[in-house]
């Protein structure tokens, strides 16, 4: 009886992995990435606990989710076409590692990188924490959603990475993909009133927005880890078309 | 039936071919003839069009992973991670061949010690000089020690001394696996191949066996001597083929009762400056300067 080969190989993913992040936390595009994004929610964090006088993290973290628009796709644009310029991807795909792995181990070195900058930015509830009691559930809440916003605009920048080779070009798709997809519900305004619950059940603004209320729903979830698996899936079908 | 297209142009037609173990196969043919493309075909990287590959009796296309353990791949000394260090990137390349943890360290020491890689261990690939690169692109080939070894223009930018090591290699090689390489270069393919594919217009026109044949002396001389060659008693130019600086690549066929030393002296004393002589395979050469005269004329 012959071998058939496996869908998924755990060693290749660690390797693939371990050398991913290994190149994006040693490129100093990532620190610049961490710097920007703390220091744009630190300044509205600090701007609405002062001037506005509101103990909360809220507002900064809906900052942080539109900051996502901009800076993801800088994380992401470089993911495959580094190693198309130099040749390095034909080496890559000529080992027995397949194309899932390839595309996984890029995501999720991608996702840590913003993980890192979500952890990073829980400085700023543990501040309110010592200042008094916030709502620590819809601070949870909030967290939770932005995490699972800012995996959807991984993979989609992933997805987009993988369709075009020029690094500025992919970023700048990416940023026009996000920005319309966080505010299509806009287009309510010209399209036929049957087009509403569409356009709002796509909108990444509106399904974020109920984390930050402080609900979270199934529904939600779902949506955003549907947009992931969906790009993902079509990220390695760009990838295995050679 | 191999065959790759791109859009409606066939860059490979048709081409089928099977290489028995521990032989060295080389891929001639002229640049842009699809050498590349069947290469890259054959160790994974492009999807055939139409076709086949079966490695080692694996399907390369629902068998990958299988088909690829066999296989070491030596692309341009350019597509390495020029960012990475050499023994970060050997380890990196054997983990993603399979090769067990367990042996992975001594796997890794050992190609080290084969391609003379222990002064360059800690730098960056990228700052490397281009022999060196093309050693660590040949020990990430085989740190998994592959039953088929591919190469893609291996001596490209290469200098003599390289060369003549890469040759070596090659033959050292060739004492464990079967190495399928591309070039455009006869005298090389010459040098080291069992037998040879001669790929023109992206078919497969021929595959010959390179078997010792002295009927044919290949020489490099100036343009304004060949009109004297022509009037030496008893040559018989074959071919004759235009190189770089005023120079011309002229095949001799040798009668019976004539050697190489002395169609040379022959030329000398005829003021004849000859800049290299050698024996060549008389089928080989003939089909690939037909092959490439039929190119150009084709545009």
């Amino acid at each position: 009886m012959r071998a058939t080969d496996t869908l998924f190989s755990v060693t290749h993913f660690k390797a693939l992995l371990a050398k991913e992040l290994h190149e994006i936390f040693s490129s100093f595009t990532a620190y610049v990435v961490i710097a920007v994004f703390l220091a744009v929610v630190a300044y509205t964090f600090t701007s609405v606990l002062f001037f506005q006088r509101s103990v909360t993290v809220i507002h900064a973290l809906a900052q942080a989710a539109s900051l996502m628009i901009l800076l993801v796709p800088v994380v992401t644009m470089r993911q495959f076409s580094r190693e198309r310029e130099t040749g390095a991807f034909e080496l890559l795909v000529s080992t027995p590692s397949g194309e899932l792995e390839i595309v996984l181990a890029k995501y999720f070195s991608s996702l840590i990188l913003v993980s890192v900058m979500i952890v990073l930015s829980l400085s700023f509830p543990l501040a309110l924490s010592l200042l008094g009691s916030p709502d620590y559930g819809a601070i949870a809440s909030a967290y939770i959603g932005l995490f699972l916003l800012s995996a959807a605009y991984v993979a989609l920048g992933l997805c987009v990475a993988a369709f075009i080779n020029n690094p500025v070009v992919a970023a700048l798709v990416s940023f026009a993909i996000f920005a319309s997809l966080w505010m299509v519900e806009l287009a309510n305004y010209i399209l036929p009133v049957g087009m509403q619950y569409f356009t709002e059940s796509l909108s990444f603004d509106i399904h974020f927005s109920r984390f930050l209320a402080g609900a979270v729903f199934y529904s939600d979830c779902t949506y955003f880890l549907m947009v992931v698996l969906g790009s993902l899936l079509i990220c390695v079908q760009r990838v295995s078309y050679r | 039936m191999l065959t790759r297209r791109y859009g409606r142009m066939e860059a490979v037609k048709d081409v089928s071919f099977s290489i028995p173990q521990k032989e060295v196969f080389a891929l001639l043919g002229p640049n842009g003839s699809g050498k590349s493309t069947l290469l890259r075909m054959l160790c994974g990287y492009l999807q055939p069009s139409a076709g086949s590959v079966s490695i080692l009796g694996h399907d390369l296309l629902n068998e990958p992973r299988h088909a690829k353990s066999a296989i070491g791949y030596v692309p341009d000394e350019s597509s390495l991670y020029g960012h990475m260090e050499v023994q970060a990137f050997l380890r990196y390349m054997a983990a993603l061949k399979n090769v067990p943890s367990t042996a992975l360290q001594s796997r890794v020491r050992s190609v080290i010690e084969r391609l003379a890689l222990g002064e360059v261990l800690g730098k960056k690939i990228g700052a490397l000089s281009r022999g060196y690169r093309q050693r660590v692109s040949i020990a990430q080939a085989i740190v998994n020690q592959p039953k088929i070894v591919f190469m893609d223009e291996p001596t490209n930018g290469l200098d003599p001394t390289q060369i003549r090591q890469w040759r070596q290699l090659m033959l050292d090689l060739a004492e464990d696996c079967t190495v399928i390489f591309t070039s455009h270069i006869l005298d090389e393919v010459v040098a080291i191949a069992d037998r040879v594919g001669l790929l023109v217009a992206g078919q497969l026109r021929a595959i010959e066996s390179l078997s010792a044949d002295t009927s044919l002396v290949e020489i490099l001389v100036r343009n304004r001597d060949l009109k004297k060659i022509r009037s030496m008693q008893g040559s018989a130019i074959n071919n004759t083929y235009p190189v770089e600086n005023d120079l011309a690549r002229v095949s001799l066929s040798l009668d019976s009762n004539e050697t190489m030393p002395s169609i040379i002296s022959a030329l000398t004393a005829n003021d004849v400056d000859i800049f290299s002589a050698k024996p060549v395979n008389s089928d080989l050469e003939a089909v690939f300067f037909g092959a490439l005269t039929e190119q150009e004329k084709a545009g």
